[in-house]
């Protein structure tokens, strides 16, 4: 934080001469709106915000931050669910929405270049008249779909794909010391982002560093031709461990899009459930899980459905009561929106209405002992502490890792209840770690656990190459064990 | 605002959101729904859920005191009748819906029931 008034005044004169005084400000409502988010981690005040509008401005404003020492924090709508973006020691405050273009959309090699401010909502509306796709989290539309292949975000094609990381072509990113690299194949031809290339792969230095690295300004990310044909089905199911290997089993055939399992508690928040009553009731169905398949031709379709409908069977003999049916019938139940499954992005209904919304994201083995019992264990952590029992989980790059992402409402007005938030999510997270998974879109508090337990090499590696790029340490400092 | 009113169980959420939504489009539903006083039961596999027709209001419980009609259906062939797989008249014949109460009310059920799923 800068203490001087003079330094400061001096300071945001300077970012003025950069982007235009429209686009900076120093005033404390104005900073006030990013000194916070949704989950239960600790507010803190920027000093400054700024929004460039090109590459060159934004080198400009790290030079500028480099040569006194302020702290420089990426930002696009600080969505991330894990404080991320919370300017931890002050300082300016990169807000990326003007760089919202979509710069290029190759058909032949399948991929989109595009600024930061690009969001969920931009690329599916780019897209909807093409014959092509990109992957959706179930993050609301104004997400940046950069910060989520940044950050390593699940999305609707992870069971196929991965992780958003995973879908990195090239980047384009300015340094902590303000010059301008690209990564990629993109390094040897602008015209050609295909692919990351034959060289050493750098494209890891900006993956899950939470902007300590630098701030990218373009990235190439990877999309998909539809097909023509595509349902979604939903089954309802009472035993985990059950709908897990029918899960694995559709996974295996290699068959499907995407697999969603989600806990009744998680249903209901989606229908819309006040916050309090998403809770499962004695006799209802336990699981509820989202299958959605495409192809080519009704004969292939077909052949798809078959084998759902047989795995189905296989589940019937161990739990009777699962059933199965359309989205239509769903949304006839239901409404538009159990639909919204099929209409990505789209934001979970009551998910984000009651002031606070947090989560415990992880990845972790496909083993489905360990898997069960993270369930177990997570589901006894979250009733002590009172919370709704909202748990998304699916299986990841056809069964190579799994991913829990479990997702907490709670009333960010009231200090109890936040105070309690935040033991419930580092319990939580500390009875999965235990398992053997890892936080992604990583917490400060959850980052140390990682620390701790990480290989000292690794981690003395780590900050090698931090101090490397970001010798003045300014870029998003008190991560990953960075001051 | 609330965002969601009625009951938070999972297949009660389906039939009062079913309800309310054909009541508000379709004049005739309503005017049948208002010539109704019944407590009608849905005895699915998982729950049973009442709905309580009072003249024009409804509402839907897991109370399931006192019904005038119990009405038991598999929960996947509730599913297939939403789904076009099933009708609610050939699961009756084939015993797959039946009436553990009130028999005689069969009509009103079918109407009930049948203009419900046509959506």
């Amino acid at each position: 934080m800068l203490q001087q008034a003079e330094e400061r005044a001096v300071i945001t004169e300077k970012l003025k001469e950069i982007v235009g005084k429209e686009w900076v400000s120093d005033h404390p409502e104005e900073l006030l709106v990013y000194s916070y988010d949704m989950t239960e981690n600790p507010a803190h005040q920027p000093d400054f915000v700024v929004m460039p509008k090109t590459v060159e401005e934004i080198s400009a404003i790290v030079k500028l931050a480099n040569e006194n020492k302020i702290p420089i924090i990426p930002f696009v709508t600080g969505s991330n669910v894990g404080g991320l973006t919370i300017p931890l020691k002050g300082g300016i405050i990169v807000d990326l929405k003007r760089m919202d273009q979509i710069i290029r959309f190759d058909q032949d090699d399948m991929y989109v270049i595009v600024e930061p401010g690009v969001t969920f909502g931009h690329i599916n509306k780019f897209l909807k008249d093409t014959k092509f796709r990109y992957c959706y989290p179930n993050a609301p539309p104004f997400t940046s779909i950069m910060a989520n292949a940044l950050l390593g975000g699940l999305n609707n094609l992870s069971l196929k794909y991965g992780n958003m990381a995973e879908i990195i072509n090239g980047i384009e990113a300015v340094l902590p010391t303000g010059e301008i690299v690209k990564i990629g194949s993109c390094a040897c031809w602008d015209e050609h982002w295909w692919g990351r290339g034959s060289m050493p792969d750098l494209i890891g230095l900006f993956v899950n560093w939470q902007g300590m690295t630098g701030i990218v300004t373009k990235i190439g990310l990877q999309v998909w031709p539809n097909h023509p044909f595509r349902d979604w089905k939903f089954v309802l199911s009472n035993d985990f461990e059950t709908t897990y290997h029918f899960v694995k089993k559709l996974a295996n055939c290699e068959i499907m899009n995407d697999m969603l399992l989600l806990s009744t508690e998680t249903v209901k928040m989606v229908l819309g459930v006040p916050y309090g009553q998403a809770v499962w009731l004695a006799g209802e169905p336990r699981w509820a899980t989202v299958l959605d398949f495409a192809a080519n031709t009704q004969k292939e379709f077909g052949a798809k459905l078959e084998i759902v409908e047989e795995a189905f069977k296989e589940v019937k003999k161990v739990d009777p009561k699962a059933v199965i049916c359309s989205v239509d019938a769903a949304e006839k139940m239901y409404g538009p929106r159990v639909g919204d499954f099929k209409r990505l992005p789209f934001t979970i209904g009551g998910m984000l209405e009651y002031g606070g919304h947090t989560w415990v994201g992880t990845y972790m083995t496909s083993n489905p002992k360990i898997v069960s019992k993270g369930v177990d264990k997570a589901f006894e952590v979250i009733g002590k502490h009172k919370f709704e029992k909202c748990l998304y989980t699916r299986m990841m790059k056809g069964g190579h890792y799994w991913a829990f992402r479990f997702l907490l409402r709670f009333s960010k007005e009231n200090p109890e209840e936040t105070e309690r938030m935040q033991k419930l999510t580092k319990e939580l997270f500390e009875s999965l770690f235990e398992l053997g998974a890892m936080p992604y879109k990583t917490p400060v508090w959850a980052a140390d656990y990682i620390l701790k337990r990480c290989d000292p090499q690794y981690i003395e590696l780590m900050h090698k190459i931090k101090k490397t790029l970001d010798p003045n340490g300014i870029f998003n400092p008190g991560r990953w064990g960075n001051e | 605002m609330e965002l969601f009113q009625g009951p938070t169980d999972l297949f009660g959420i389906a039939i009062h959101h079913s309800l309310t939504k054909k009541v508000g489009e379709d004049e005739k539903y309503r005017d049948f729904i208002k010539s109704l006083k019944e407590r009608i039961v849905i005895d699915l596999d998982y729950y049973p859920v009442m709905i309580k027709l009072t003249g024009g209001a409804f509402e839907v419980t897991r109370n399931v005191e006192n019904p005038t009609v119990i009405v038991k259906i598999n929960t996947q062939d509730f599913l297939n009748i939403l789904d076009a797989k099933a009708s609610i008249m050939g699961l009756f014949l084939k015993g797959k819906m039946k009436f553990k109460r009130g028999f005689f009310k069969i009509l009103k059920v079918y109407k009930l029931f049948s203009n419900l799923v046509k959506n």
